[in-house]
């Protein structure tokens, strides 16, 4: 295997896989609503093993629950993006485990080799990549920092290196929430499901964050400010490409006004369209190929 | 941070062992173990159902550590040397739920088997129940640590933990009450407060929703998997790893797939848009998944 796993500060279940060699790229996944940050990307896990593009890349799996706003979220996933692009992964991972015996000594850690044949040299790109609502934080958060950049009054300031580093981000998604929800709500989609989807998605209608999307306004208002900061500035981080599932029935299909024409994928639904299969690699390669 | 000092003549054939096998059991202790050690020192505080299921996660902890060693997953010295800093704790969970009426129905024979005979003290630690009479290959590990992953994230789920605790140890009338009266038992871990479901919900929705998508990924996974490597020692090396989880999700145990199904007719039934056909087709599909970890097919389920 060319990657160690890593537990992350921010979450538990979140994960980072780093590289054995000198990472040149962070790979940041978001999930969605409900989503979980291991079973939404299973099995990146394994199948980057098998493709040699992804040896110097460090993947972090970020993990969040769920609130009633975008904003908070993005405003939590902002300081593990800047920590990213500041210190590589030093801030962000889990301490090694410490034994009773043995406090003051890492028994259990990775050797001093792996460390140092890591290196110390910053990532010299980050690619931000999500599923569903995960997509809305990325978008949230990139527009924080773009905004930022405006400065006082609409002078613009010079960006910071790690704000520069994130905006300009390769940014892939997968079903993103970015143009809302199916037309008749979720009482649409009765139809053509299977029945413990169907379940799943009725629990939706109960999320706040769900019931605070669902109302236009805050989709309408993201997009208008991700389509201003890119007439403005260009910054790569504001053109994301997007993927869809023919089968998808939870999401509207659909970009933004600037970006490419997004990918529909044969057969796959709003779920299984992130994760990669030995028969469906298009996950891994969408990524990859953006690098 | 470095953890032991390199050797400037070291190849990197040389290297290679210490950084991966240490690494994997740096995550699956801090990932697997850290939080039941936690939970582990309380238990004097805690109600018994709780408390038992403390123990009993300590000892699924130790099978997964078991396999990971058998497959050369992690380093046997640095392995044994994880078990003998937690003993006592092991043999207190091994000592208590031995005598569980609850241990002759969550665990199979060859788990007991395997516990009999790692704590006897006749033998050097991880030296039974070999999958693999020579080396596994490196597919074995891919399919551990994925499913190693998975299975962490689905146990350690806040909202997930009162329903699977109560789904297991509670007695049978018990169970009843609480579905009826939609109020989770007392003497089981309490739902942290999330913004995910309104008060109102039934208090399983989280539990048998989180579960569900838990059977869907690890059978879409095992299918993924299944597909390419086909060899009877990884047919065995899949049923174990099935076995070890099987105390919490014991689908062949009909009082508990009762237990689950009743549950998850209370969540479906909360949603007055789904007729009585849909209904029927969400039943359906659950069991099928059941099948995955225990339940007979439907043509045997009734005689089961």
């Amino acid at each position: 295997m060319k990657h160690i796993l890593i537990g992350l500060k921010q979450d538990r279940r979140a994960l980072g896989l780093l590289s054995k060699r000198p990472p040149s790229t962070a790979i940041v996944f978001n999930h969605g609503f409900w989503g979980k940050p291991r079973s939404t990307w299973v099995d990146f896990v394994n199948l980057i093993e098998e493709d040699e593009r992804w040896d110097d890349c460090d993947l972090f799996f970020y993990g969040h629950r769920s609130n009633k706003q975008v904003r908070p979220l993005a405003d939590k996933f902002l300081p593990f993006l800047t920590e990213l692009a500041t210190r590589r992964e030093s801030g962000v991972i889990s301490t090694p485990f410490i034994a009773p015996s043995s406090i003051g000594t890492t028994l259990f850690g990775p050797s001093a080799d792996f460390w140092n044949t890591r290196g110390t040299s910053p990532y010299k790109q980050m690619i931000l990549v999500a599923h569903s609502a995960g997509a809305l934080i990325i978008r949230e958060a990139l527009c924080l920092v773009a905004g930022l950049e405006r400065g006082i009054e609409g002078s613009k300031t010079e960006p910071s290196a790690s704000d520069a580093m994130m905006l300009q981000s390769i940014v892939r998604f997968f079903a993103p929430a970015h143009r809302g929800f199916l037309g008749a709500g979720l009482l649409g989609i009765v139809k053509g499901i299977s029945k413990i989807d169907l379940v799943t998605a009725l629990c939706l209608e109960w999320n706040p964050l769900y019931k605070n999307i669902e109302k236009q306004t805050v989709l309408d208002d993201l997009k208008k400010e991700t389509e201003t900061l890119w007439e403005e500035y260009k910054y790569p981080a504001l053109k994301a490409l997007s993927a869809f599932g023919s089968e998808e029935t939870i999401v509207n299909i659909g970009k933004y006004d600037h970006e490419d024409k997004e990918k529909t994928l044969d057969r796959q639904t709003h779920t299984s369209i992130c994760k990669p299969r030995h028969d469906f690699l298009f996950p891994v390669e969408f990524i990859a190929d953006a690098s | 941070m470095p953890a032991e000092s390199q050797n400037p003549n070291d190849t990197p054939s040389q290297i290679e062992p210490r950084i991966l096998g240490p690494a994997n059991l740096n995550f699956f202790l801090n990932d697997r173990l850290s939080p039941i050690i936690e939970e582990f020192t309380a238990i004097g505080s805690y109600p018994q159902k709780r408390s038992n299921f403390i123990r009993a996660e300590l000892l699924e902890w130790f099978l997964w550590l078991h396999l990971g060693v058998q497959i050369g997953y992690f380093p046997l010295p640095l392995s044994r040397r994880a078990v003998y800093e937690y003993f006592p704790m092991i043999l207190d969970a091994y000592d208590v739920i031995s005598e569980t009426p609850f241990f002759q129905t969550a665990y199979t024979p060859p788990l007991r088997t395997i516990w009999e005979s790692e704590f006897s003290g006749r033998q050097d630690l991880f030296a039974s129940a070999r999958v693999w009479k020579e080396a596994a290959p490196s597919e074995a590990s891919s399919f551990f640590q994925t499913s190693s992953v998975l299975a962490s994230e689905f146990v350690q789920d806040l909202e997930t933990r009162p329903f699977i605790q109560a789904i297991t140890l509670s007695t049978d009338a018990e169970w009843e009450q609480a579905l009826k009266d939609n109020k989770s038992l007392d003497d089981v871990e309490q739902n942290e407060s999330t913004d995910n479901f309104p008060d109102n919900a039934h208090w399983t929705t989280p539990g048998v929703l989180s579960t569900i998508d838990y059977l869907r990924t690890v059978r879409q996974f095992n299918l993924d998997e299944w597909e390419r490597i086909s060899s009877q020692e990884f047919a065995s090396f899949r049923q174990r790893l099935r076995e070890i989880q099987q105390w919490r999700l014991n689908f062949a145990n009909l009082p508990y797939r009762l237990r689950f199904q009743a549950a998850a007719q209370t969540v479906v039934k909360q949603f007055k848009l789904i007729e009585q056909p849909q209904v029927e087709q969400f039943n359906n599909e659950i069991y099928d998944l059941l099948t995955d970890w225990g339940a007979p097919l439907k043509s045997n389920a009734t005689s089961a």
